[in-house]
């Protein structure tokens, strides 16, 4: 098909149309679709990349998160200019794909994707997508996901090493089908140890977006297993996954535990970055002017914007969110950002 | 009965660095034991409490889950490829 036959709109997706088993079918699936990927990081951000040029209508980009110099060594959409104007990565992520892309929509929400709001984010999905970095995360989408029959993308990267598996609730196991619990904390490597390559976080992001165009458009062969690849060992390998009939608590049993726990603040180490998020559900908004002006007087270089307010204080730097979220950098003392968060920001 | 097993990287420090390591054992519950007493620090990462599989670790043996076929009590043969399958936390930031 010839660039000129195609209607208004199709001209820039005509090399993908011109994939026979794609056509202008798939496209106009993928143009109506409605995407929730969770965390704009390393995967997300390449996810995020291919996506929005491929033309997916309404692409929704959840992270809590900034961005950090050591960041852009991995992190497609960053640059300098982002981190000098402070921008959360969703925020920065949104613009520049909307730079990439002007036709479609791309919805940037700056928030930590919890029990409390999960819900009300997949709402309307078609799809979605694994970037997060912790199996918390992870396991509260399968929840999520299972519970409302919406189909998800697991994908985790550490050093050469990448893992990733497409699940179809009630068709295909789930993510606790394959594990049921997570492993012991502090028995599992992250980032911050074991650190990571670029090439593996991209193959893993090529490979979660390649599996959405799949499933968006109802064509072609789905991953029908857990792949895993180690770039260093030079290994690939699909092994297939197995569930034990009726086993499984969440797809079987309709037990969605971590969507259903519940409690007051909450404070999570960040992989890598010495640094722990503290996290109050339900917290109404802060006006970030207000707070600078209470916080002018007992801390040091202080900068806020519309999306976050950073300022130094005893030693740690805090970033706060308007959705009164903070990230304290300087410690993995949960309990010390806990006290801090409750002395500078509020109880 | 020496098998092969290959060692992913979230559980290579715990190795030595290895990817690959060679156990004599006819079981892959045996195998997962003298995993754990020659690297001590996969202590729990292989067994549970009562020496079964855990809960967050898949093996296979020759790219079959050994949950189809007799658990931890599957049996080896000379030459078998053991692949073990933790789960992935690493990510985004």
């Amino acid at each position: 098909m010839s660039e000129e036959r195609l209607e208004p709109g199709m001209e820039r997706y005509a090399r993908q149309i011109l994939f026979s088993e794609f056509g202008v079918e798939g496209q106009r699936a993928l143009l109506g679709a409605r995407v929730v990927l969770v965390g704009v990081g390393a995967l997300g951000s390449h996810i995020a990349d291919s996506l929005v040029r491929a033309g997916v209508g309404h692409l929704v980009l959840a992270d809590r998160d900034y961005i950090e110099l050591n960041n852009l060594q991995r992190q497609a959409l960053y640059d300098e200019d982002d981190i000098a104007q402070g921008l959360p990565k969703a925020e920065a992520a949104a613009r520049k794909l909307r730079r990439i892309n002007s036709t479609v929509t791309v919805e940037p929400r700056v928030m930590d994707v919890n029990y409390s709001n999960v819900e009300a984010l997949v709402q309307g999905a078609d799809l979605v997508l694994d970037g997060t970095d912790n199996f918390e995360a992870r396991y509260l989408l399968n929840d999520v996901c299972v519970k409302h029959g919406i189909p998800w993308v697991y994908g985790g990267v550490l050093g050469s090493y990448g893992i990733t598996m497409t699940i179809l609730p009630g068709r295909t196991p789930c993510l606790r089908c394959l594990f049921p619990e997570m492993p012991p904390p502090g028995t599992t490597p992250t980032c911050d140890v074991a650190g990571i390559l670029g090439p593996v976080v991209k193959i893993i992001g090529a490979l979660e977006a390649a599996e959405a165009l799949k499933l968006l458009t109802g064509r072609g062969r789905l991953n029908p297993g857990l792949t895993t690849i180690d770039i260093w060992q030079y290994h690939l390998e699909t092994v297939p996954v197995v569930r034990v009939e009726g086993a499984c608590p969440t797809c079987a049993g309709r037990r969605f535990d971590f969507l259903e726990a519940t409690g007051g603040t909450k404070t999570t180490t960040l992989c890598g970055r010495n640094a722990v998020q503290v996290v109050v559900p339900g917290a109404p908004r802060l006006e970030l002017g207000e707070l600078a002006g209470r916080l002018r007087p007992v801390c040091t270089g202080l900068f806020y914007n519309e999306f976050l307010l950073r300022c130094s204080v005893e030693g740690y730097e805090l970033t706060v969110f308007p959705d009164a979220r903070a990230i304290i950098k300087g410690t993995q003392d949960e309990a010390l950002a806990k006290t801090l968060y409750a002395r500078y920001i509020g109880a | 009965m020496p098998v092969t097993v290959r060692i992913p990287l979230p559980l290579r420090q715990a190795v030595e660095g290895l990817s690959e390591v060679t156990v004599d054992a006819a079981q892959v519950g045996a195998l997962l034991q003298a995993l754990e007493e020659r690297f001590p620090a996969l202590a729990g990462r292989l067994r549970d409490g009562s020496g079964g599989l855990p809960r967050f670790l898949r093996v296979y043996v020759n790219g079959q889950d050994v949950q189809l076929l007799r658990a931890a009590g599957t049996p080896l043969a000379d030459g078998d490829v053991v692949a073990l399958l933790p789960p992935l936390a690493g990510g985004a930031t």
